[in-house]
């Protein structure tokens, strides 16, 4: 296992052009020439496709994205090849998690132990007292799936209540934005700035059969009121006339969820979003959780919106303690 | 970088032979090495490996054409075409320098896609996923769930309970990545520009 790992670790340096010209060399020459060449080179392909995966979900390193775009993004093909690894690693992570699979750290290993003692325990006991516990399981199995259905109703309830008392608030605020003087900033309650990546809402249009949309399969959260995730880089103006990335909502407006990727620099301090449409200043936010701020990182931030062209502005300050502005910029149309 | 120019057919010719005797077993075998050297330009980064890939062939066949394979004595093909595809991307690299574009300051495109075309992938890549036998889908998705250290962990529990090794696992959603890029790929095609 620990060779497994260091190959990966040499191959994700070969294909991030960190080795030398004799340790790329050697390399080649074990995957085109060698005899297991055939598993090496699926080995290479299947670690290009994790650094792939990584990047598009902003989990590189600031110098390894460097690396990264000057190698991967420099040709029609690589940025096709990128664009597929976004639309998989969406589509994972809306996906339920399988029962064993870790979400974030591994569950400690003394958890399986107890387990495997209480299991002992039973073989052992009198059968009358068995089937006693049996039936007592049982009924307390009725209870808690009532209880669970219930409590799932019950939220659900409160969850589109929230909802639509949260596009309301937005729609009035934008209302009496558009009313103010400039420059009047206008806060809004912290919600959704999530802190680590929250599972999205897939923008398309149905679910795949058997790959249920997260929110489904997770009791913990209530259902995004989401119209749509969407994933913005930095610098997301386009030059020579191309416009900003669209999204569309329906009528009267939506909510979507941005994930931001930050670029390069790991922002530090108190880190500040300020939303724009048009010349308008929508939300102001201060005090926001970055995810992953080790690797560059990501915010999250809901956000009511209609049909206009926004502007995302974020500041914080750089590690050498300089200020850090970065932009995104979109435009919603109505469907 | 010096031209191009046509594959020399009698050097093509005595390449294939070089390869295999039989003509049919020359041609599958010459699209292996194509393949591997399209696979070396990317790996290295490079921005048009098919173009390259092909001149490092059309050089191999010249020096054939001139005879040198009888001169230098050629043992392993793959390796000896490898070399000269090093020494093509070295002139790459110099050419690049002479220009004052490095690799580094080539304009490099953030995969910044409309929202339009984000949804048609993503709706390409649900349908590809739907043709998927259960198994095989369960395994694309879970393989890439997480981020990169519970990754790590998470596969190492799906190879368990698929009971085969990390390596196994490992090819098996190659394939099948492979198979769903290529779907998607053709599903964007028949949609268009503009979704």
């Amino acid at each position: 296992m620990k060779e497994a790992l260091q190959d990966e670790e040499q191959i994700r340096r070969y294909l991030l052009g960190e080795l030398s010209e004799a340790e790329m060399a050697r390399l080649e020459d074990a995957a085109f020439a060698g005899p297991d060449g055939e598993e090496l080179q699926g080995h290479i392909a299947s670690v290009e496709n994790d650094l792939m995966d990584e990047y598009a979900r902003g989990e590189l390193s600031p110098d390894e994205r460097a690396r990264f775009k000057a190698r991967f993004l420099n040709s029609e093909r690589g940025r096709a090849r990128v664009g597929f690894a976004a639309a998989l690693a969406t589509t994972a992570e809306d996906a339920p998690y399988s029962a064993v699979n870790v979400i974030g750290d591994a569950p400690p290993a003394r958890s399986r132990s107890k387990l495997v003692s209480l299991l002992s325990s039973i073989r052992t006991t009198p059968p009358a007292l068995k089937f006693a516990l049996a039936s007592c399981a049982l009924a307390l199995a009725a209870v808690a799936v009532w209880y669970a259905t219930d409590a799932s109703r019950r939220r659900t309830e409160a969850a589109r209540a929230e909802t639509e008392r949260r596009l309301a608030e937005a729609r009035a605020r934008t209302e009496e934005a558009a009313r103010a003087p400039q420059g009047a900033q206008d806060r809004q309650e912290p919600h959704g700035a999530s802190q680590s990546p929250s599972p999205q809402v897939s923008p398309s249009p149905a679910p795949p059969r058997n790959v249920q949309p997260y929110q489904e399969g997770n009791a913990r959260r209530s259902p995004a009121p989401a119209v749509a995730s969407f994933t913005l880089l930095p610098g997301s103006l386009r030059d020579e006339g191309e416009g900003p990335q669209t999204l569309s909502v329906p009528k009267g407006g939506g909510s979507v969820r941005l994930r931001l990727v930050l670029d390069e620099v790991a922002l530090r301090g108190d880190v500040r979003a300020e939303v724009f449409a048009g010349e308008r200043k929508v939300l102001s936010r201060t005090g926001l959780r970055v995810a992953r701020p080790h690797s560059g990182g990501l915010i999250i931030l809901d956000l009511p919106v209609s049909a206009g062209t926004y502007l995302v502005k974020i500041v914080g300050r750089a590690p050498d303690g300089g200020t850090v502005t970065t932009l995104y910029n979109f435009k919603v149309l109505s469907k | 970088m010096k031209g191009t120019g046509t594959l020399n057919q009698a050097g093509f010719d005595r390449l294939l032979a070089a390869l295999d005797d039989d003509r049919e077993a020359a041609g599958r075998k010459y699209e292996v090495l194509r393949a591997n050297l399209i696979r070396f330009f990317g790996w290295r980064g490079d921005g048009a490996p098919e173009e390259h890939a092909d001149e490092t062939l059309d050089r191999v066949a010249r020096k054939f054409a001139a005879g040198a394979e009888g001169r230098e004595e050629i043992h392993d093909l793959t390796g000896y075409c490898i070399g000269v595809a090093r020494l093509l991307l070295h002139e790459v690299y110099r050419e690049q320098a002479k220009r004052q574009k490095a690799l580094r300051e080539l304009p490099t495109q953030e995969v910044s896609a409309a929202a339009d075309e984000t949804e048609a992938r993503l709706e390409c890549l649900r349908r590809a996923l739907e043709g998927l036998p259960p198994s095989d889908r369960e395994l694309i998705v879970q393989y890439y769930q997480g981020e990169r250290s519970a990754k790590i962990e998470n596969r190492r529990r799906l190879a368990e309970r698929r009971k085969v090794s990390a390596g196994t696992l490992r090819m098996q959603a190659l394939r099948l990545r492979q198979g769903l890029e290529a779907s998607v790929a053709k599903c964007l095609e028949s949609i268009g520009p503009g979704g």
